[in-house]
Order: structure tokens, then sequence, then C-alpha cells
């Protein structure tokens, strides 16, 4: 039977980890079992405890390394489990990410065939609703990497992905060359257009969180997508990748 | 020219400085390329203030007044050695990122390896 490793990088996040975990371990998606991974990023809390306690499997970073960093070592901690036929679905630990849409995550993969799913947040149906600087710069951050990758997403920085695990292996090489990771969407999609993978989307209701606030402000997020693509675009090992 | 007790005060600290560089390096404390560079630059200070009629020489030979010549020099020395600073500052941000993933991948497996023992016994 396949798994579905869903991964979750998580920071001081004691107060949100578990209910999240639960909510995974609810699931029941006929054909497929779950798996969790958690990846601790240096967190000062209880997050690692909480998570293990919940029956998470953690990858604990020696530091804090930002979101980005975190994020690849899940998918390398995923892949040294995974089969190719598995899925790996990537969201966040702060409650914002609700895991009964996993299977919809799923569905999509499985009728499009497409090697990444990506929840978007502008098809959700709560888009109306978001902070004016989500609903403002978001439409053209996404612009921006559509027209560099060629893809047509609505969403680009959504942190809820699915992955092909088969895909996301032959690509491995390809991530340990990314430079600006603490705003990877930006250059992972960028390096993964190259290597020739496909996305697809789904719509997402975006939650609020449990609890605590986000720290990532829209204007300097803007400013590391930009240096991300500039930085990646002008790297020699992104200029000789060749499609897998 | 004329020698005053600031300019020899001058020369005096730079060649401190220029020993205390050597005194580091000695002790691995500053590598090769940036104890050159550190003794190059104090050599220059230190020449510089005891013959400060040099300066003269070089800013009519850029065609410079002297002030300004001493300026854009020191400037431009300053912000090389900034750039040259943050540069070496991302790429070992960079490498320390990449030594923390693989410690903290390979802390994980050993962890992993050491639970599964316990279970087997």
């Amino acid at each position: 039977m396949p798994t579905i490793h869903v991964t979750l990088t998580a920071f001081n996040e004691a107060r949100n980890i578990g209910p999240i975990l639960d909510g995974i371990y609810a699931l029941d998606i006929p054909g497929w079992r779950n798996r969790t991974l958690v990846v601790d990023d240096g967190s000062r809390d209880e997050t690692q405890g909480i998570a293990r306690d919940h029956g998470a499997e953690v990858v604990r970073l020696l530091m804090n390394l930002g979101q980005g960093h975190a994020l690849l070592v899940s998918f390398q901690a995923a892949l040294a489990r995974a089969e190719d036929r598995d899925v790996i679905i990537e969201m966040d630990a702060d409650g914002q990410h609700d895991p009964r849409f996993i299977p919809d995550f799923i569905k999509r993969l499985e009728q499009t065939g497409a090697d990444i799913v990506v929840g978007s947040r502008i098809l959700g149906s709560n888009h109306a609703n978001a902070p004016f600087f989500r609903r403002t710069f978001l439409p053209h951050y996404t612009a921006l990497i559509n027209r560099v990758t060629g893809y047509a997403m609505t969403d680009s920085m959504c942190g809820f992905r699915a992955f092909r695990a088969g895909s996301l292996r032959r690509v491995s090489r390809v991530m340990d060359d990314m430079l600006e990771p603490q705003y990877i969407a930006a250059e992972m999609f960028i390096r993964f257009a190259k290597a020739g993978l496909t996305v697809e989307e789904i719509p997402i209701a975006l939650a609020d969180r449990f609890f605590g606030t986000s720290r990532k402000g829209f204007i300097r997020y803007g400013m590391g997508v930009l240096n991300a693509i500039v930085k990646t675009k002008l790297d020699k090992n992104y200029r000789r990748q060749r499609p897998i | 020219m004329k020698i005053t007790l600031v300019t020899v005060a001058f020369f005096l600290l730079s060649m401190a400085a220029i020993w205390h560089t050597v005194q580091q390096l000695r002790r691995d404390q500053v590598g090769i390329r940036y104890a050159v560079m550190w003794i190059s630059m104090w050599l220059v200070i230190g020449v510089t203030s005891l013959f400060p009629d040099l300066l003269n020489i070089l800013a009519q030979a850029a065609g410079m007044h002297r002030i300004f010549f001493i300026i854009i020099i020191t400037l431009f020395l300053l912000i090389a050695l900034i750039f040259n600073l943050m540069s070496r500052i991302n790429t070992l941000e960079v490498r320390q990122a990449r030594l923390v993933r693989a410690l903290s991948l390979l802390q994980h497996r050993i962890d992993v390896q050491d639970a599964n023992t316990h279970d087997t016994k």
C-alpha cells in the first residue's frame, strides 16, 4: 500500500502541532496509509516532545535555520523512507493548513498525473477575507514566477503542496544546489520547471492560526523572491541543468 | 617634511599593529590572505604618517586635490573591505546551513538506528 508522507516544518509550534497531527491521523484515505514527519527548526519550546507524543517521527535541526532549510531536510528525510509511488505532502505547522484537504491533493495527483500539486489560496473559498497585503501582492509575485517558469499557477507561495516521491527523488540533486532556501518557493519552482516537472493546483481555504502570529512581512518577502529569482538565474549549476 | 610627535606616534602605532597581526598569524588567528591585507594597510598608514609629502606626489599624479585623494582612497579601501567581508560571511552562512542540515539528518539516522536496536533487544 502506498504511503502519504506528511511533512511539517515547525518552529516554536508547541501549542499548534498536536491538533494538526491528530487531524492527519484522523484521515482515512482508501488505499493509502499515513506517516508524519516533523522537522523541528531549533524550537525553544516543547514542539519536539509534543510531536513525538503524537506519533510523529521528528528530525531536530541543531540550530534554527529557517523554514526553507527545514523543508529541504524534510524532503531528504521523507525520501529516505519513501518509495517512488508514495506521495510527500508539505504543510505548515501553525494550523492554517487543514489536513482535510490532503485527500484532494491525492485525488488531483491521481487524476492529472502531475508531479506537484499546489494548494491555491486564491482559488480557495475565503480569499476575499484574506489580509490586504496577501490579496495585493501575492498575485504579482505569482505572475512573476509564472513568467520565469512557464507555469500557470494562481498561488506560487502557498506552503501546502503535494509531490510525487519519485519525481522529487529525480530532482534531489537540484535541491542540493538551492542558494536561497529562505525563499524556497521561488527558487524551487524555477529549478523544478527547468527539470521538467509539471504542476497542478487545487483550491484550499486557509484557516486562522491556532495560536501565535506569523513573522513574515510581504515587502521583505517580495525582495527575497526577487533575490532568489536573480540568484537562481545567474547560478552556473542552474544554467547547466537539463530536463530530467 | 616635518616630523612631529604625532607623526612618530602614528608610525609606532602602525608598527605595533603590524607586529600584532604577525602574532595573530603565528597563532593561526588570522589567515595569510587577511594578514597580508592588514599588514599592507598598516604599512601604508605608517609610511604616509612619516612622509606625508608622498601623498602630495600621488595626489598630483592622479590630478586631484590631496584631501579628495585621501577620501577617495580611504572610501575605496573601506568599501572593498566591507564587500569582501560580506561575501565571506554569506559563503560561511551557506556552508554552515548545509553542514547543520547534514548533521541533523545524520543525528536523526543514528537516533532511529538506536531506537530500532533497543526494540530488537
